[in-house]
């Protein structure tokens, strides 16, 4: 529905709305049915959109099977294997840290190393032909905004939801919420929490891949701020403000940051106007702001305040 | 700050000659590493954070985890 209702802009800012969900699914597989919470998980979604740059631009394959080819999901994996191999050895704090450092690491890579991959500036993700066809005409815009762009999108994430749950919350994730509570338990009962801990941490990095790649389609740029740390933590925030432990918390808490991050873009966006046609008057304007999202969490404040003095009258 | 997380995990979590080590080091090998290679500036710090951690996890200074 969406791109045929919404003006270009909405169905435009929702795209990456799309990656996220994707990349937190696995993400919460991690963090909130095996209990890990990764510091580093940026890595994976930089490593799908370095990967579809690769892929497309420099080994010039262009025609990609589905949305996500299958190609793009091996850096993924094949760099997870190994560094979840060493990282699920730990746990809490240990864990945060090493896959902080992992992903520090891979982003210094990407951003010291200009001849393999351009810095800080990136590489080119060159358009693909999707499912055969040809875009090339289109304007990047009405591309990613157009209706069947959409749809593939939105058939990947359901289908992917699909998979995550079948194949994850039957079998693994059962097992591995025992791992999160007590692996002691778990271990007593049979269960290899480890090699359970490392097939999250694997399918979540494939799935941080995609969601990579889908995200430097986007931009048409894959930039080594995809690895930085903070953008590890975004997804985490995304993954806290959604619930984790449920299965649909992260791709709420995913649309609810992409839409007010756009949100509180444009009101600093006004405010900087406001400002800059009035130098004098900023200050007065500033104190009185257009009702962001601010206002709306005051408004609430302010009515959860009145209830509670109500409530002992 | 992300590099004062660094310093700290190379020198161990709540040691004082810990953190002082390991801002030395830190510091220390990132001048090194701009003069002999300079792409390895930030990947050399994070190498020996990954080293320490796996190795061992309490840091150079820490007491070892009961």
């Amino acid at each position: 529905m969406v791109p045929i209702l919404a003006p270009p802009f909405y169905a435009n800012l929702l795209v990456p709305f799309f990656g996220y969900a994707i990349a937190l699914l696995g993400f919460n597989l991690l963090f909130g049915y095996a209990g890990l919470l990764s510091f580093g998980h940026a890595m994976f979604l930089g490593l799908g959109a370095y990967g579809a740059a690769v892929i497309a631009g420099v080994l010039g394959i262009s025609a990609v099977r589905g949305r996500a080819g299958r190609r793009r999901r091996w850096p993924g994996s094949v760099v997870a294997l190994p560094i979840g191999f060493l990282c699920v050895r730990y746990t809490g704090i240990f864990f945060g840290m090493l896959t902080l450092a992992f992903g520090m690491l891979a982003h210094s890579v990407l951003f010291k190393f200009y001849h393999l991959t351009g810095g800080d500036s990136g590489m080119r993700v060159p358009r693909m032909r999707i499912l055969g066809l040809e875009f090339a005409a289109y304007n990047k815009i009405e591309l990613l905004a157009g209706p069947f762009y959409y749809y593939c999108l939105a058939l990947l994430v359901i289908a992917r939801s699909d998979h995550v749950a079948h194949r994850a919350l039957a079998v693994r994730a059962c097992t591995c919420a025992r791992c999160a509570t007590t692996p002691q338990k778990a271990e007593y009962l049979g269960v290899r929490v480890r090699q359970f801990r490392l097939a999250a941490f694997a399918i979540s990095a494939v799935y941080g891949a995609i969601g990579g790649a889908i995200l430097g389609f986007r931009t048409g740029l894959a930039d080594p701020e995809l690895v930085y740390w903070t953008h590890s933590g975004h997804l985490v925030f995304m993954t806290v403000l959604g619930g984790f432990s449920s299965f649909l918390g992260p791709i709420v808490g995913a649309l609810a940051l992409t839409l007010l991050q756009d949100q509180l873009q444009s009101d600093h966006a006004v405010l900087a106007l406001r400002a800059r046609r009035h130098p004098a008057n900023s200050g007065g304007d500033l104190r009185f702001p257009a009702p962001g999202f601010a206002g709306i969490a005051g408004g609430l404040m302010g009515s959860l305040c009145r209830r509670k003095r109500e409530a002992p009258a | 700050m992300i590099e004062a997380f660094a310093v700290v995990v190379i020198g161990g979590l709540g040691s004082m000659a810990g953190a002082l080590a390991g801002a030395l080091l830190v510091g220390l090998i990132r001048a090194g590493s701009l003069v002999v290679y300079p792409e390895f500036e930030i990947l050399a710090i994070y190498l020996i954070v990954i080293g320490v951690l796996l190795l061992k996890p309490s840091g150079l200074f820490g007491k070892p985890a009961a």
